[in-house]
Formats: C-alpha cells, sequence, structure tokens
C-alpha cells in the first residue's frame, strides 16, 4: 500500500440546480518522499483533488488515506488537526499574513504544530536568512513564495501541497521556486505535490498525474528526471 | 439606467442582505432617533397649542391689585389687538374637607374663555353646584354629590354650601403648580369652579383677553411671541388711565361713603341726643322734687325734734324738780332721822332713866316692903327703930312718890318725844309721797310724749322712705339712661372712629398695580415650554451621536462593498461603461438602503419616541391629547443629512476607484502594508507577546479607520446605556437627597389660622408630647414670588421661630456642605432658585408678597436643596420685611417608627382641633419615586436603541474586519488553526477595541449625563450627577453581553468561511 492511496474519489458540487462533477472516480496513488506533478487543463478537477488530499475539501465519495489515515472520515477538529500536522499548503499567490514579518509569517505555522522545525534555520534553507524580519510587502513575489514554502516545510509535514506555485511568477523565478520545492522533497525525503497547467515542468517529478474531466487519466512514473536548472520551457 | 445594471444592482441587493440591512437599520436609527426626538419638542408645544386653542385660552391677563370694572373692559375692547375680552372672578377659599383638612382652594368662574374640560359627571347648573379637580376627590375622598362647606368670609360668593357635579381639568393649571395665596401655608392646594352668578363681588378680579389672529400661531412660536408682544405693549399703554381712574373711583366712593356715613351719624346724634336730653331733664325735675321734698321733710323733722326737744326740757325739768324734791327730801329725812334718832337715843336715856327709876323704885319697894314688914312685925325692934324705920318709911314713901312722879314725867317726855318721831315721820312720808305723786305724773307725761314723738319720726320716717324709694326709681332711670347715653356715646364714638378710619382709609387707598400678563407668566405654561426647550436641546445631542455613528458605519459598509467590487467596476470600465453608470449601482443601494431605513425610522420614530418622552411629561403637565405628528420637514432634514453622508460617501468610494485605470482595477488591490508598531521598539515586551497579540496589535494601527470606528461605535453605544442608568440613579438620588439629607422631618402639621400665639405654643407642647416624636419645630411657613429682571419665581418661606432648632429638622447647608447660620443681614436662598433668577451671594431680590407687596432683600447666603425653591430667614428680619411674626406650622421628626405608626400618628395629629392640615412627608415622597419609575421606559427606549447601535455597530465592523481579511483568515485556516483559534485571531482585536470603547464610554457617558441633567433639569428640581458604580457595571455589562453576542455570531461566520473559494479567486 501507497504511501498515499486515492481511491475512487468522487467529488460533486451543487450549483443551484446545476450538479457539476468536479471529481469522477479518481484514482492515483504516491510513495514517500515522491515529488508528484499533477498536471492538466482548467477544470481537469486537479485543484479540488489537492483541496481533499489538504483536508480542505470533503470527497463525496472514494477513499484518501494518508499515511494509513483514512481521512475521507475526518470531520470538524480531526480535518483541521490533520492540516495542522501533516500538510503544508504553499499557494499560487503566496498568501502571507501581510501584518506579519517574514519569520513571523513561518512562526505563524510553527507555533501550532507539534513536531515544528526552527523557523529560522528553514528560512536560512530557502535562503532568505537576510529578509526575515521583512514584511512581505517588502520582498519581491520570488521571495514571498519562499516565505510561503518556508511556511508550509517548518510544520514538519507529511504531505507539502503546492497549487501553481509559479504561477503569479517570472520564469526565473519560478524556476527557483521549484528547485527549491525539488530540493526540499530530495533532502527532506518530503512528499510533494505539485498542481500545474504547465506540462514542461513535469519532468522534474518523480511521479506525473495527468487529470481530465475530474479523472486521473493517465500516471506516468517519471524515471528520467530531470534537475530543475535544466528544464527549459 | 442599463437593465443589466438594474438587475445587477437588485441582485447585488438579494446577495448581501445583511449588508443591506445592516446599512438600512443604521439609517432608521440615525434618522429615526434624529427625527422622533427633535420631533417631540414641536409635538409638544403642538399638543399644548390644540388644549390652549380647544378651551379658548386667554393670550393675555389682567390683574389689577384693585379689581377692575367694565369700563375697563369697554375701554380695552377699543385696542385694535383685542378681539375677545370677558372679565371674571376668582378667588382663594378655606374648603372644609371631609378628612379633617382644610385646603385652599381657587374658586373660579367658568367663562367661555378659559375653558375648563369635562373629566367626569356634570358641569354645574345651579349656583350651589362646583365642579373640581380629580386630585381633590382623590386627596379629601369626597365624591361626586357631595357637598363641600366654603369658609367666606368675606362673603364673596353667596352659596357657601357647594355640590360636587363633576371633574373638570383646567386649561389654566397644566401644572401641579396651582399658586400661591395668603390663606392656609400660602399655597393653593386645587382648583374649583362655580357659576359666574354665584360669585358675590363687585369688580372682576381678572380680564381675559384674546388677542386678535392668535390663533393663526401656535403658542411657543416666534410669531406667537411676536404678535403677543406686541399687543401687550400696546395694552400697556392703558395702564395708566385703568389705574387712575380705579384710584379715583374708589377715593370717591370712599368719601362718599364718609359723608353718608357722617350724615348719618349727624342725624343720629342729633335725634338720639335730645332724647336723651330730655329724659335728662324729667328726671332732672323729679330729682329736684325729691330734693325739695327731702327739705321739707328736714324742716319737719326739725320742727318736731324742737317741738319734743321742749316737751323733753319741760319733762326734764320736772325730774329734775322732783329730783330737788327728793333731795330736800333726803336731807330732810337725815335731818328728821337726826332729830328722831336724838329723840330716840332721848328717849332711851330716858327710858333708862324709867329703867332705872323702875330698878331703884324696885329697890325702893323692896326696902319698903322689908322696912313695911319688919314694922307689921315689930319683934324686936325698937320704937327708935320703928320710928326710924317708920320715919324710913316715910321717906321711902316720900322717895317713892318722887320716884314714881319723877317716873311718870319721864314717861311724859317720852311720850313727846314718840309723838314728835310720829309727827317727823307723818311729814317725810307725806313729803314722799308728793313727789311719788310728782313723778307718776311726770313719767305719765314723758310717755305721752314719747308716743307722740316716735309717731312724729314714724311719719317723717316713711315719708322720707317715700322719698328715697322715689330717688331710688329715679337713679334707676337715671341710671338707664346713663347706659343709654354711654352706649350712644360708645356708638357715636365708633361712628366717628370709624369715619376717622375710613377716611385714612380713603386717603390710604393705595395706588392701584395693574399686572398685564401673557402666558409666559402662567408658571405652568412658561415651565412647559421650558421643558420642550429641554427636550429640544436633548434632541440635539442624542440623535447626533446616533447619526454620527449610524453614518460612520454605513459609510464603511459602502465603501468597503465599493472596494470589493473594484474588479467588476474595473471591467464595466474596460467594458466602456461611464463612471456614472458604473457608479449608480452602489448610489442606488445606498440609497435605497438609507431612504428605507430612514423614511422607516421616521415612521416607528415619529410615532413612538415623542409618546415615550410625552410619559414622563404627562406625569407632571395634565394636557390631554398628546399629538403626533409626521413631521416631514424635520424627517427630511435627518434623511437628507443621513443620506448626504452614506450616498456621498459611496460617491466618494466610487470616485476614488473610478479614477484608475480598468488595468489597475482589474488586478487586487494592494494589500495594506504591514508595519512595525512602536510596541516592537520594545522588545521586552514584544518578545513576549504570542502572534495574535502581535497581530492584533499590529492589525489596530493597520486599519485605522475601523479601530476608530469600533471605539467611537462602542462608546456611543456604552455612554447612552450609561446615561439611561446614571439619569435613572441620578433623578431618583434627588429623593433621598431632598427628603433624607436636606430635610429631616416627616410631617408639616400645619395649625389652623386663627390661633394665637399661645394656643399655638400649647400646640407644640402638646404634640411635642407625644412619644413617637423626636422633634418639633416650630415655623412660620409662607410663599412669595421672587422676580429678578424676567425670572418670576414661587417660593416657599420658612422662618423659625428659634434660630437654632431649624437644624434640628433642616440640614441648611451651603453648596460646600458648610452649615449656615441665619443672620439678620439677608435671606438664605436655595441653589435652583439662585441659578434661575441668576442672582449671586450679595445681590438683591425683589419678593413680590401674597398681598402683592414689593419687598427688596440682599442674600446674605445660597443654601443646598434638591426639590422646590426655600428661602430661610430669621424671625427678626422677617417682622423687619415683612408683618409681624407669627408661627404657623409645625416641621416634626419622628422617632424611627413604623409606616403604620407614621400613619396613626398623621390620623392623630390631623384629629386635633387645632390643626389646619398635616402632610406626610413619606407618602409624598413614596408618590414622587413612583412618578419616577416611569422614567424607565425612557431608561428602555435609550438602553434598546443604544444596544440596537452597539450591536449593529459591532457586527457591521466584525463582517467588515472578516471580508477585508477573509483570505488571511482562509490561509490560517488551511493552516490548520483550530475554530477557536481563528476566532481568537480576529477577535482579540476587537475585543481589545471594545474595551478601549467602554473605557471611554464611562467618561462619555458621564458628561452626557451631566449634560443631560443641565438641559433637563425641571425648574424645580436641582439634579445632581450622582455616579452608582452598579450603574457602570450594569452599562457595562450590557455592551459586553452585546459583544458576546456579536463574537458568537462572529464565531460562526468565521466556521463559515470557505478557504477554497476564499483562496481560489486571484483578487
Amino acid at each position: 500500500m501507497s504511501y498515499i492511496e486515492f481511491k475512487d474519489v468522487v467529488k460533486e458540487y451543487q450549483m443551484g440546480e446545476l450538479e457539476i462533477t468536479a471529481l469522477d472516480r479518481a484514482s492515483f496513488s504516491i510513495e514517500k518522499g515522491e515529488l508528484v506533478v499533477i498536471v492538466g487543463a482548467s477544470g481537469a478537477g486537479k485543484t479540488t483533488a489537492l483541496n481533499i488530499l489538504g483536508g480542505m475539501d470533503n470527497a463525496t465519495s472514494g477513499k484518501v488515506i494518508v499515511d494509513k489515515k483514512d481521512i475521507t472520515r475526518l470531520k470538524g477538529r480531526d480535518l483541521i488537526k490533520y492540516r495542522r500536522d501533516d500538510i503544508g499548503f504553499v499557494f499560487q499567490f503566496y498568501n502571507l499574513v501581510q501584518n506579519l514579518t517574514a519569520l513571523e509569517n513561518v512562526e505563524l505555522a510553527t507555533q501550532i504544530c507539534k513536531d515544528s522545525l526552527d523557523p529560522k534555520e528553514v528560512m536560512e534553507k530557502v535562503g532568505l536568512k537576510d529578509r526575515i524580519n521583512n514584511f512581505p510587502s517588502q520582498l519581491s513575489g520570488g521571495e514571498q513564495q519562499r516565505v510561503a514554502i518556508a511556511r508550509a516545510i517548518a510544520k514538519n509535514p507529511k504531505l507539502l501541497l503546492c497549487d501553481e506555485p509559479t504561477g503569479a511568477l517570472d520564469y526565473n523565478t519560478g524556476k527557483q521556486i521549484l528547485k527549491l520545492l525539488q530540493d526540499t522533497s530530495r533532502k527532506e525525503n518530503m512528499t510533494v505535490v505539485i498542481i500545474t497547467h504547465n506540462q514542461a515542468i513535469a519532468p522534474m517529478a518523480d511521479k506525473i498525474i495527468k487529470f481530465k474531466n475530474g479523472k486521473a487519466i493517465d500516471i506516468i512514473k517519471n524515471d528520467n528526471i530531470i534537475p530543475v536548472e535544466n528544464i527549459e520551457w | 439606467m442599463k437593465k443589466a445594471l438594474l438587475k445587477d444592482s437588485i441582485k447585488e441587493i438579494v446577495k448581501t442582505y445583511k449588508r443591506f440591512l445592516s446599512i438600512m437599520l443604521m439609517s432608521l436609527l440615525g434618522v429615526g432617533f434624529f427625527a422622533g426626538i427633535r420631533a417631540t419638542g414641536p409635538d409638544m408645544r403642538q399638543t399644548i397649542d390644540n388644549y390652549l386653542k380647544e378651551n379658548n385660552v386667554y393670550d393675555i391677563e389682567l390683574v389689577s391689585t384693585l379689581g377692575l370694572t367694565d369700563d375697563d373692559i369697554e375701554l380695552l375692547k377699543t385696542n385694535q389687538y383685542v378681539s375677545e375680552i370677558i372679565g371674571t372672578y376668582s378667588t382663594d377659599v378655606l374648603v372644609d374637607a371631609s378628612n379633617n383638612n382644610q385646603p385652599v382652594a381657587k374658586l373660579l368662574a367658568m367663562e367661555d374663555i378659559n375653558k375648563v374640560r369635562l373629566v367626569e359627571g356634570e358641569l354645574p347648573q345651579n349656583d350651589n353646584e362646583c365642579v373640581v379637580e380629580k386630585a381633590f376627590l382623590s386627596a379629601t375622598g369626597s365624591k361626586i354629590g357631595d357637598t363641600l362647606e366654603i369658609s367666606d368670609d368675606d362673603d364673596v360668593i353667596k352659596n357657601d354650601s357647594l355640590k360636587i357635579t363633576g371633574v373638570v381639568e383646567s386649561p389654566l393649571y397644566i401644572s401641579s403648580e396651582r399658586g400661591t395665596s395668603s390663606l392656609g401655608t400660602g399655597k393653593v392646594n386645587y382648583y374649583m369652579y362655580i357659576k359666574r352668578e354665584n360669585f358675590n363681588m363687585d369688580v372682576y378680579t381678572n380680564i381675559y383677553i384674546k388677542v386678535k389672529d392668535s390663533q393663526s400661531y401656535i403658542y411657543g412660536s416666534d410669531e406667537y411671541t411676536e404678535l403677543v408682544d406686541t399687543a401687550l405693549s400696546s395694552i400697556e399703554g392703558y395702564e395708566e388711565e385703568i389705574n387712575t381712574r380705579r384710584y379715583d373711583s374708589l377715593i370717591s366712593e370712599a368719601n362718599e361713603k364718609i359723608e353718608e356715613a357722617q350724615q348719618e351719624l349727624d342725624d343720629e346724634y342729633n335725634e338720639n341726643n335730645k332724647k336723651l336730653e330730655d329724659a335728662q331733664a324729667e328726671i332732672d325735675d323729679y330729682r329736684q322734687q325729691i330734693a325739695d321734698g327731702r327739705q321739707e321733710l328736714e324742716q319737719t323733722r326739725t320742727d318736731t325734734y324742737n317741738t319734743f326737744l321742749e316737751y323733753e326740757t319741760q319733762i326734764a325739768d320736772g325730774k329734775t324738780k322732783i329730783e330737788e324734791a327728793k333731795n330736800t327730801l333726803e336731807s330732810q329725812k337725815v335731818t328728821a332721822q337726826e332729830n328722831i334718832d336724838a329723840a330716840s337715843s332721848a328717849k332711851a336715856t330716858l327710858q333708862e332713866n324709867i329703867a332705872q327709876i323702875d330698878l331703884n323704885l324696885e329697890i325702893l319697894i323692896d326696902k319698903y316692903n322689908e322696912v313695911y314688914e319688919t314694922l307689921e312685925n315689930p319683934i324686936g325692934l325698937t320704937e327708935e327703930d320703928i320710928e326710924y324705920l317708920k320715919g324710913v318709911k316715910l321717906q321711902l314713901e316720900t322717895e317713892k312718890e318722887n320716884l314714881e312722879k319723877t317716873k311718870i314725867e319721864l314717861s311724859e317726855k317720852i311720850y313727846t318725844i314718840d309723838t314728835t318721831i310720829e309727827q317727823i315721820n307723818t311729814s317725810i312720808s307725806e313729803a314722799e309721797q308728793t313727789i311719788v305723786d310728782q313723778q307718776i305724773a311726770l313719767t305719765e307725761k314723758e310717755n305721752q310724749i314719747s308716743t307722740l314723738k316716735s309717731q312724729a319720726y314714724q311719719a317723717i320716717d316713711d315719708a322720707e322712705e317715700e322719698l328715697d324709694s322715689s330717688e331710688e326709681e329715679l337713679n334707676e332711670s337715671q341710671k338707664e339712661l346713663d347706659d343709654s347715653r354711654a352706649e350712644f356715646e360708645e356708638k357715636i364714638k365708633e361712628a366717628e372712629e370709624e369715619i376717622i378710619d375710613a377716611k385714612e382709609e380713603a386717603l390710604n387707598i393705595e395706588h392701584p398695580k395693574l399686572y398685564i400678563w401673557d402666558r409666559d407668566d402662567n408658571s405652568g405654561y412658561s415651565g412647559f415650554i421650558q421643558d420642550t426647550q429641554s427636550v429640544e436641546n436633548l434632541g440635539k445631542v442624542f440623535p447626533i451621536v446616533f447619526f454620527v455613528v449610524a453614518t460612520l458605519i454605513s459609510l464603511t459598509s459602502m465603501t468597503r462593498m465599493v472596494e470589493e467590487q473594484r474588479q467588476q467596476i474595473g471591467t464595466l470600465k474596460a467594458l466602456g461603461y461611464t463612471k456614472l453608470q458604473i457608479s449608480i449601482k452602489y448610489i442606488l443601494y445606498a440609497t435605497l438602503a438609507t431612504i428605507i431605513g430612514g423614511i422607516l425610522g421616521m415612521i416607528i420614530c415619529f410615532y413612538t419616541l415623542p409618546k415615550v418622552i410625552w410619559m414622563m411629561y404627562s406625569l407632571m403637565y395634565d394636557i390631554p391629547n398628546f399629538v403626533v405628528e409626521f413631521n416631514f420637514s424635520l424627517g427630511t432634514i435627518g434623511l437628507i443629512c443621513a443620506f448626504g453622508c452614506i450616498v456621498g460617501a459611496t460617491i466618494y468610494a466610487c470616485i476614488k476607484e473610478l479614477v484608475e485605470k480598468p488595468a489597475i482595477l482589474m488586478r487586487p488591490k494592494a494589500p495594506k502594508l504591514g508595519k512595525r508598531v512602536l510596541l516592537e521598539k520594545i522588545p521586552f515586551i514584544w518578545n513576549k507577546l504570542n502572534f495574535t497579540t502581535k497581530v492584533t496589535i499590529r492589525n489596530i494601527f493597520r486599519y485605522k479607520k475601523r479601530f476608530l470606528m469600533t471605539i467611537i461605535g462602542i462608546f456611543g453605544c456604552t455612554s447612552l446605556i450609561l446615561l439611561g442608568f446614571l439619569l435613572k440613579d441620578s433623578i431618583v438620588s434627588i429623593i433621598d437627597n431632598q427628603y433624607g439629607k436636606i430635610f429631616n422631618y416627616n410631617f408639616i402639621t400645619t395649625a389652623k389660622e386663627s390661633l394665637t400665639n399661645e394656643d399655638f405654643n400649647d400646640l407644640k407642647l402638646e404634640i411635642s408630647e407625644n412619644s413617637d416624636i423626636d422633634k418639633t419645630v416650630a415655623v412660620e411657613f409662607t410663599s412669595a414670588t421672587i422676580t429678578n429682571s424676567d425670572a418670576v419665581e414661587d417660593v416657599q418661606i420658612i422662618v423659625p421661630d428659634i434660630n437654632e432648632q431649624i437644624y434640628d429638622v433642616i440640614n441648611l447647608v451651603d453648596l460646600n456642605g458648610n452649615k449656615i447660620e441665619l443672620n439678620n443681614e439677608g435671606v438664605v436662598i436655595t441653589d435652583k432658585l439662585a441659578t434661575l433668577l441668576e442672582v449671586n451671594v450679595g445681590d438683591t431680590i425683589t419678593i413680590t408678597t401674597n398681598d402683592d407687596e414689593e419687598i427688596q432683600v440682599k442674600i446674605d447666603t445660597i443654601a443646598k436643596n434638591y426639590v422646590y425653591h426655600y428661602m430661610y430667614l430669621t424671625k427678626d428680619l422677617y417682622s423687619q420685611l415683612f408683618e409681624e411674626y407669627s408661627p404657623n406650622s409645625l416641621l416634626i421628626n419622628t422617632y424611627d417608627i413604623s409606616d403604620e405608626a407614621k400613619d396613626d400618628l398623621s390620623r392623630e395629629l390631623v384629629s386635633n382641633s387645632k390643626v389646619l392640615s398635616v402632610t406626610n412627608i413619606d407618602s409624598m415622597k413614596e408618590t414622587i419615586v413612583n412618578m419616577m419609575d416611569l422614567l424607565k421606559y425612557v431608561i428602555w427606549v435609550l438602553i434598546v436603541s443604544a444596544g440596537l447601535l452597539a450591536f449593529v455597530v459591532l457586527y457591521n465592523l466584525e463582517n467588515i474586519n472578516i471580508s477585508e481579511r477573509i483570505r488571511e483568515l482562509a490561509t490560517i485556516k488551511v493552516l490548520g488553526f483550530y475554530d477557536n483559534e481563528v476566532y481568537n485571531y480576529i477577535s482579540k482585536e476587537s475585543t481589545l477595541l471594545t474595551l478601549i470603547g467602554i473605557a471611554l464610554g464611562m467618561f462619555g457617558g458621564i458628561v452626557l449625563n451631566t449634560f443631560v441633567l443641565k438641559t433637563c433639569e425641571i425648574n424645580v428640581l436641582r439634579f445632581e450627577p450622582k455616579l452608582n458604580v452598579s450603574a457602570f457595571v450594569i452599562a457595562i455589562l450590557i455592551t459586553v453581553a452585546f459583544k458576546i453576542i456579536v463574537n458568537i455570531f462572529t464565531y460562526f461566520a468565521l466556521k463559515k468561511i470557505d478557504m477554497i473559494e476564499s483562496l481560489k479567486s486571484v483578487e
């Protein structure tokens, strides 16, 4: 059994009278320490899958098991606890708390988990040692995203989920971010899931999952992993 | 407007109905409160105006100290401003009420002007009927149908027994103030109306005038005041004429009367004097006759006396003679006795001699016998011896012969002597017999004379007695006559004195003083108008608190709304819609919310707020039919203000966004920059804070607008709630202050007016002996009016009999709490009175007594006091300024006894024949306390509306806070913050702000309380801000309770935040 099992997950939304099926019996699995890239067009269901995986949303049916824990059964406080202890999220728009400094943003996450890492060390890891006392508005987009990643990994999560982490960044910065994620995965043996619509970055992953119409239509185990710095798009 | 936009607008409202409702509610509260409270003043004025118009109440009243006449009415009728004029009567009387009390009633005539309103029963049809006010019935226990006895010493009304036919309300007395009186305690207690025909007065006491066109204006309005002022000054032009005429007529009347009286007196004198003199002459005549008779009698008496004197002299002479004869006889007797004695002794000698002779003879005879025998038997004898014996015999014979011869001689001599003695005795007894005879004759004569004499004197005495009785009769007549004369003279003297008095009086006839008053001089009306102004003042502050808070909140909401829809605005702009077309949606949104809310607010508050406020005032004023009006102009002002603020803010927010290029608008608005706060420079504190606290502190300074809004909102609400409770405490506390801290007496006992000072002292003594009573202090209780420039106030005057005793029952202290010593330098007046009169220590005020006498006096000290106005002065100063001091009331302080005991005591006091009335302070206090209970309505209105405001403010701000920071919140939720942690993260901030707001609100409440107490202070009350801890605690608790409710809402709102939705959008 894999570290993460995503089995026959269905997610239906009620939009007025219309019923939308975002996930239609999607299934995949992820091993511990894997860097997974999920690709697919807009509306393919990849974000929904990530949200369910991250405990932000409930599946209508199906089963999601993370490290032997069936998270589809979690509700309320347990679900929050799952997010709190096991999940690190990185968003397209960083979602930093504007009113906290970079370091404080990280501390915001670490103060609530049990086995958190030292925020300063994490900041050093993401290469922002000198900017720890800056407010987000004083940082560039890439730096902000680094803070966001630092915030996510400082929690020492089982799973780092990244939703279009480079979507708002320029090419080079995007690359640096992806490098950071790849390095994190490698060095920390962190399970990382990255959502992107950019197929080009797929080669950096251990596993590539393609989404279409709410289904994981293709799961490719990448045997030829290319370091991010070598990927061009 | 394009159809799509309209649709969008409506959809927007439906979608964000909470925001719409909150803006609506804000507008409702703001406009409603503004309009409602502001409308109360005009509503109250309209109410009194309606009432006064309905009852045809005067505009101008004339009162003269010497009365007014038909001539005055004719004169005033010629004035161009006068449309209606009527002369009428009124007087103060003592009424014998059923419960022993003798209240003072103002008796008025029912007229077409100042019409009374029948509440119950019927209006009087006959002269012997009356109508009373409701309070009279409830206080005295009388019923309709009862007959009241009126003390009418001056005979000013014809029928003194009046049957109550009904209960009325007089438009002249809208407040509890009934004016002052020279009777009883100096205060009129009730009014009563009788038929005009039942008055027995020569002159009118009042003239009432309606001013032409005054009906067109509302009482209290500038137009009305201007019109009546003009009319007043025009009428003042007649003052001299009216006064002079009245004076002259009184003088000539008086003189005429004096002349008449003099004439009568003279006639009377002449007539009666003659009669008396005739009678006297007759009496004198008789007296002369008696005197003559007496003189005659005296003569008779003298004559008789002389006659009898003569007789008596004769008798005395006779007696003297008899006496003399007796004396002579006596001396003769003595001589005779001497002779007899001599004769007797001669006789005795003779008899001795005879006895000697006899003896000798016997011896001789013996010798002879011997001799003879010897001789016869001469045996042994010698002849010689015989011869011798013969010779001796012969000798003896001879001797015997001699002796016998001598004896005969001697016996003859004795005989002679005896004869002589006999002769002497016979002559003496003859002489004695003569004297006796004479004496008898004399006595007879004497008796005869004596009888005659007594008869003569009896006759004289009888005559004298007759004279005496005649004289007595005469004296009686004289006495009668004298009495008659004395009476007559007394009468004449009295009459003369009366004439002199009348003359003096005529000379002393005062120049009449004419008072020309308008409605403002009626303390009820002016008080009412003042109160409407208080309410208006209140209306200037309260609504503003609501208004400002409400507007600010709506403004924030709308600004937020525009900001939220930045992208849509950008899109529309990019699509080529004009700025107006784009902003019209928001303007429409704001307009609809404001107008609907405002109109609802007007509808609700125009009809409810004035009524609630009126509930308070209706306790003090007897005015029926409170008018609530939809005051469109006022409502519009509020609405325009709200509209201007809210819609203006919306437009401002739109413009701020619309100036941006569409491209910029499409992009999310750069989030507010994070900033370090000053506190971070103090790592010592900062580092110890946890994140949420740090965030809270940074956020507070980051969102300054919200920070201010929250504080202002909470501040406003807490202030208002606190105000409500403080007001209640402050107002209620005046009762305890006045009747607990200032006045320490439980009863005022008023003595009957007829009591002399001695009787009064007896009463005091009698009462003070009651075992329930601690202190009894005698005072003179009276009332007067004090004027200073425009201010006119009624004041109760208390003059203690003994200065030191006043402190037993009244805590007479100045404003700093120092004991006031009464002195003869000036008077002590109470604090509020000084304020109203705008006077201070050392100033001089004018006191108008109940007899319309004006007295100037200096203010010595100002005393602390809370209810009504009082003036204290020493009795020396009182006698000097006013009139002779005569105490009429007893201020009684009981020991700590039960209410029942107090009731018993009250009954006992009132049953005393010397007592006129008894006032139980405790029951009075209770009445006021009950009245004050109605305050809670106002408090509740305040609390509910302020609470509503607090709730809406907090809810709105929290909503905005959440919506502004939704991403941040979604983020921390994603990070795995538990619900309560999320809640803490956001609510700490508003909690802190709420606390600051509450703290400030405490001060705000105090300030507002002070302000409201100052503006709403009723004339006769002195409010003192009272800060009870409980009020603060309750106000805090209520605000906190609202905060907790809002927090519960917030908690669920936070829980409901959809992380995915919030984070998905490319803001």
